[in-house]
């Protein structure tokens, strides 16, 4: 039977209150005192080893997120690591404890479609994600103004928004997955190992799967053209994990002297001036298919998960 | 009577000619005392303190004293001998010996130019001998400075230094400190040393029949036109100065400058893709500049095309616009590279650095687009398949 209205109704009070419920839950609180106590950590770092070296670098302020200063690693790295998990933790329970708590009958008894009820919970998701990150940008643009004293110039409050949203982007590839794996599970347990588990595969395996499959699949011979042949599928493999993409969208962004990802001939470079920063639209435009893959994954996923509980039995 | 005339002049002559004999043989046993000084009349200039060397002698007689004196002393002026710096009176002369003394006439103010005589007299015992002296003021040899280049035409090319030898001499009666200057057109600086030396030098003295050589060093300004050039050199002296005019030929030379639109030495250009550069080419130098070729040193895979590919001619100070059509290899990554443009000529070139800023095409950023409309799409697609349950 084909109901009437729009499929979006209620939509925003789902997101209002979902967004609410994560913005006061203990779970959020305790991940963003990790991601504070890490991050915030690895940018004090970074502020003394600037301090040092002041005035070396055009852009002084993009170097807080990527100067890392031993044993800690940088900003970038950590969050490279820690964005997963506040994503997983935000989703893997979103529509599973639904079914757990037995609510979800009772909330779908309400005029809200479904459609409604996973597209809000994905974009309260998405706004917490946001909110949290965009605080954290401005709590380190904030310890570099404080601490180093230079005040960020246009280029680099574009380049450093351009990362904060790379960085939700990114966030959402994890949040997308961990609420296909709560749609496919009914256990909340097995949704979160599942997540953590694809996590652990691409932030620590991906990068030693990447050239066995090179070898596996490429061209034998010893000569330069297969291995440059290799190389290209190593790297194509590779970016098949959303944290490849995410970091080498994050080297353009922050190291604006960053010219190419893949590998270079030696005669594209005769005749460059290397180290010079690349224009915001060329670094833009460098990383543009690492965005736009963050981006369909997210659309991609979700509508995956979309499909899976529009066909799902849910009046158990 | 006019033979006796002649009679009476021959007889002179006759008369001398025996009197010099009998002197050059009297003179070994003359006796007496007398004064001696080279030269016992002589010209002086106004206000000058004249010294002069007297030598007495004694010839066969006896060791004694010989008083010295001027008498008269012309009006104005004063006599003072001199013996090793002190003021004497008189000398102690031994037979056959001879001693000096210096006399030095000083004028005061007041005194005329003229004639003026001294009598110098020496009195010992039973003797006197007068050596009158006679001094001309104001008819003193006049102070003269002449002044010879030794090559009084150079030519060069701008940045050359001109270096010209000036001989300075002192042709006048008196020492004299000399000073030497040079008047050149604005612009060119003038450096006066010794000969061979570098000290620069303004003043230097220079003796009655000295002769000196500076170097007068001249070099154009930065660009001078084509063109001779007068340089007056003047030497002076407090009462006289003495010019001489030398002349300088700069040959010109041409200096290209090679520069962008708006002095821009940057430009961007789209990988594969050709982008105009508008050059200004300007000859900054003073001679027409000919037969220019344009060229270019450019990362591999990269084409450089001029338009037009050379120039004719370029007068000074004129500049012409050229188009370099710019094509980036395809390969070239995105960024800065640097391309070195150059205009040739004659015994000048010039280069210039330019920054290509590389932009990659945007292709690949519409194909991104499309991949989230395609994903978009397939969301819709499932909205309207699955929707509203």
């Amino acid at each position: 039977m084909r109901r009437e209205g729009s499929p979006w109704t209620g939509a925003w009070t789902v997101v209002a209150k979902e967004t609410a419920d994560h913005l006061t839950s203990v779970r959020l609180r305790f991940l963003e005192g990790l991601i504070l106590l890490a991050a915030g950590g690895a940018v004090y770092a970074a502020i003394g080893r600037i301090r040092d070296t002041v005035g070396r670098d055009p852009f002084l302020f993009l170097s807080l997120f990527t100067v890392a200063r031993e044993p800690l690693p940088s900003f970038v790295v950590f969050l490279g690591f820690l964005v997963p998990l506040v994503s997983i933790a935000l989703g893997f329970d979103a529509v599973n404890s639904e079914h757990s708590r037995r609510t979800l009958s009772r909330l779908l008894a309400q005029p809200i479609y479904r459609d409604a009820l996973l597209i809000g919970k994905f974009l309260a998701g998405l706004v917490t994600l946001a909110v949290a990150f965009l605080t954290l940008w401005l709590l380190v643009i904030g310890l570099g103004l404080l601490l180093v004293g230079v005040p960020p110039g246009g280029e680099e409050v574009l380049r450093g928004f351009a990362f904060l949203v790379v960085t939700v982007a990114y966030g959402g590839v994890w949040l997308a997955l961990a609420m296909l794996f709560s749609v496919l599970f009914r256990q909340q347990a097995t949704a979160a190992l599942a997540s953590l588990a694809v996590w652990l595969l691409f932030a620590v395996f991906w990068s030693m799967l990447a050239p066995l499959v090179a070898e596996a699949i490429g061209p034998a011979q010893p000569t330069p053209l297969a291995a440059v042949e290799r190389s290209e599928i190593q790297q194509a493999f590779a970016r098949l994990s959303p944290n490849v993409l995410f970091g080498e969208a994050t080297l353009a962004l922050l190291n604006p002297a960053t010219r190419a990802l893949g590998p270079v001939f030696f005669s594209q470079l005769e005749g460059a001036l290397i180290g010079s920063p690349l224009p915001f639209a060329e670094s833009l435009l460098l990383i543009w298919p690492q965005v736009t893959g963050l981006v369909a994954a997210v659309i991609v996923t979700f509508t995956i998960a979309y499909v899976l509980f529009q066909r799902q039995e849910i009046r158990a | 009577m006019r033979v006796g005339m002649h009679a009476l002049a021959l007889a002179l002559l006759l008369g001398l000619a025996h009197a010099t004999a009998a002197e050059t043989s009297a003179n070994a046993n003359y006796k007496g005392i007398w004064v001696s000084t080279p030269y016992p009349s002589f010209d002086a200039g106004a206000g000058e303190t004249v010294t002069l060397d007297l030598t007495v002698h004694n010839a066969g007689r006896p060791p004694q004293r010989v008083a010295l004196a001027v008498d008269p002393v012309p009006q104005g002026w004063s006599a003072v001998f001199l013996g090793e710096g002190k003021r004497v009176q008189s000398v102690f002369v031994a037979p056959g010996d001879k001693a000096t003394v210096k006399l030095r006439l000083e004028p005061s103010g007041d005194v005329t130019d003229g004639a003026h005589r001294f009598d110098v007299t020496a009195s010992a015992a039973e003797t006197r001998f007068t050596l009158p002296i006679e001094l001309t003021i104001g008819a003193s040899l006049p102070p003269k400075l002449t002044l010879k280049p030794e090559l009084p035409a150079l030519r060069g090319s701008p940045n050359t230094e001109f270096d010209y030898k000036v001989a300075i001499r002192n042709d006048g009666g008196d020492d004299a400190t000399v000073r030497v200057d040079a008047a050149a057109p604005q612009g060119f600086r003038v450096k006066i040393t010794e000969q061979y030396g570098s000290q620069e030098l303004t003043s230097f003295p220079l003796k009655v029949g000295e002769t000196r050589t500076v170097s007068v060093k001249v070099t154009p300004p930065f660009g001078a036109k084509q063109g001779s050039y007068p340089i007056a050199v003047r030497a002076a002296t407090g009462r006289t100065e003495a010019r001489t005019e030398l002349a300088m030929e700069v040959s010109g030379a041409p200096r290209l400058e090679l520069r962008g639109r708006n002095d821009l030495l940057s430009a961007a250009a789209e990988a594969g893709e050709e982008t105009p550069i508008e050059l200004v080419l300007a000859n900054r130098g003073s001679a027409p500049a000919h037969a220019i070729k344009l060229d270019a040193t450019t990362p591999s895979g990269w084409k450089v095309t001029f338009q037009p590919e050379r120039l004719d001619t370029l007068a000074p100070e004129a500049t012409e616009t050229v188009k370099a059509l710019v094509v980036p290899a395809d390969k070239a990554i995105a960024g800065d590279y640097m391309l070195t443009l150059r205009a040739v000529t004659e015994g000048t070139n010039e280069s210039s650095d330019f920054r290509i800023t590389v932009r990659t095409s945007t292709l690949w950023g519409v194909v991104g687009v499309l991949v989230i409309a395609a994903a978009l799409v397939v969301l819709v697609a499932a909205m309207l398949r699955y929707g509203r349950r």
